[in-house]
């Protein structure tokens, strides 16, 4: 039995530490939000945050996840944290530039996004694009994902200039 | 529920995290062959979701403090490549930050290793040949030092890489860069040139290039450093000295990335890149990003 710091809150898991963390999440721990896209890190569905930076949790072994905190998409309502505000106004954003179409990598790109905005307040066009260059989507074009992130930064509403 | 179809933890693998590099290389001796040191455990992940084989032993070395030092000239083998990239070091040692920021992605970098990325025989790893252009020497876990080059050519057995060292300072006039050439942002690389030069009143002292990727592994280019000593830093001189010495009578490597015949054709470009950004930065120039295009 280990202890994994996930969301804030401690959770008992039993998986091999070997085992990869997206497994644990979602087979043990029934949170499904981190997505088994490829499962060998191209597609980032799976992407989460291990102390704010972003991980792949299809190649993070839950070994080395348990000496960290874990946060997914799941991860906060955003009452009296920082953190889970942001991903709340970032959740806001993708909804209203429309770069959300079926789904599958909305969660990776969120958290991605997370990370990025906690690192550069206004990060440019082509900052935007490196920060998600392990966040695949085969929907959107990315032109609206990239809007929504932009438009954090700016402060606006985007298609509102 | 989907299900994972990764190997890897299902096979009853034991997972160990020593905490000194003392307890690390006494685990791996007495678990033998069937372990395997991993730094962010990335690349063995990787490969056993390709379906490889996993060692029934994974020594994890991130609970080793003494090895994520990023200091001029001393870098811990546990530095991930996300320290790396932020760091700001300008002259040669930025040739290693510009290689840091161009693999991968950030996901990949969080966890990812200098010493992983140098240990792991990766022969597209991004990192070596900066280290190579820096001239570095690998630190072992029993306290012999080998030169980066070397290392390459004959392993390291079962010892581990715990840090790398290099003397190319900023203050002695050295500048670096890398430059990658990969098809997409999360591709292995086509090609990988990295340098350092240092050069007075226009005309370059010393240099050194090495290239990855491009071959079976990567390696130095012993005689276009030398025909670059004496030579004006200037875009036309550098050109003239490539297209002169050339990349004749190596065997260019053919893989799922690139065909041979293309990287015989960027590999001059590449290389040059590399040199212009070198000179063009300068010994105290702001760190790039290691990605442009050619």
């Amino acid at each position: 039995m280990s202890r994994l710091l996930l969301n804030g809150r401690a959770v008992e898991v039993t998986s091999n530490a070997v085992t990869p963390l997206l497994d644990v999440l979602r087979e043990e721990l029934g949170d499904t939000s981190p997505k088994p896209g490829c499962l060998e890190g191209r597609c980032g569905a799976c992407t989460v945050l291990l102390d704010g930076e972003p991980v792949l949790s299809c190649l993070l072994p839950l070994g080395r996840a348990l000496d960290g905190q874990i946060t997914t998409v799941r991860g906060s309502t955003g009452e009296g944290d920082p953190a889970g505000h942001r991903l709340n106004e970032i959740k806001a954003a993708f909804a209203r530039a429309g770069a959300v179409q079926c789904g599958i990598c909305t969660p990776g790109m969120i958290l991605a996004t997370s990370a990025l905005v906690s690192e550069r307040d206004r990060p440019t066009r082509a900052e935007i694009q490196e920060g998600l260059v392990n966040n695949l989507c085969r929907c959107t074009g990315y032109a609206k994902i990239l809007d929504a992130v932009e438009s954090l930064a700016e402060g606006k509403q985007p298609g509102h200039g | 529920m989907l299900v994972v179809q990764t190997h890897a933890g299902r096979l009853g693998q034991t997972w160990h995290a020593p905490k000194t590099w003392s307890e690390a290389t006494t685990l791996l001796a007495d678990l033998g062959p069937e372990s395997a040191a991993a730094g962010g455990a990335t690349y063995l992940m990787w490969r056993a979701a390709q379906g490889e084989p996993m060692p029934r032993h994974l020594v994890s070395l991130h609970r080793i403090v003494a090895g994520r030092q990023c200091d001029e000239g001393s870098l811990g083998a546990l530095t991930t490549l996300r320290t790396l990239e932020r760091d700001t070091r300008y002259g040669a040692q930025r040739a290693l930050t510009m290689a840091a920021s161009a693999t991968a992605g950030p996901a990949v970098r969080t966890v990812a290793t200098l010493g992983g990325n140098l240990a792991s025989g990766f022969p597209q790893a991004d990192l070596v040949p900066a280290l190579l252009a820096l001239g570095a020497d690998a630190q072992l876990s029993d306290g012999e030092a080998v030169p980066v080059e070397r290392l390459l050519e004959q392993g390291i057995d079962r010892r581990l890489v715990t840090g790398v060292t290099h003397g190319l300072t900023q203050d002695s006039g050295w500048s670096g860069a890398s430059v990658k050439l990969a098809r997409r942002g999360m591709d292995l690389s086509v090609g990988v040139a990295a340098v350092a030069v240092r050069v007075e009143q226009n005309e370059i002292q010393e240099a050194r290039v090495a290239v990855g990727s491009l071959y079976e592994r990567p390696q130095r280019l012993t005689a276009i450093e030398a025909a670059l000593v004496g030579a004006d830093a200037s875009e036309d001189t550098i050109e003239e000295v490539l297209e002169v010495i050339g990349f004749t009578g190596r065997q260019f490597q053919d893989d799922a990335e690139s065909t041979g015949t293309y990287r015989a054709r960027i590999a001059r470009p590449l290389v040059r890149k590399a040199l212009l950004v070198a000179l063009r930065l300068g010994p105290n120039g702001e760190p790039e990003r290691g990605d442009e295009r050619l």
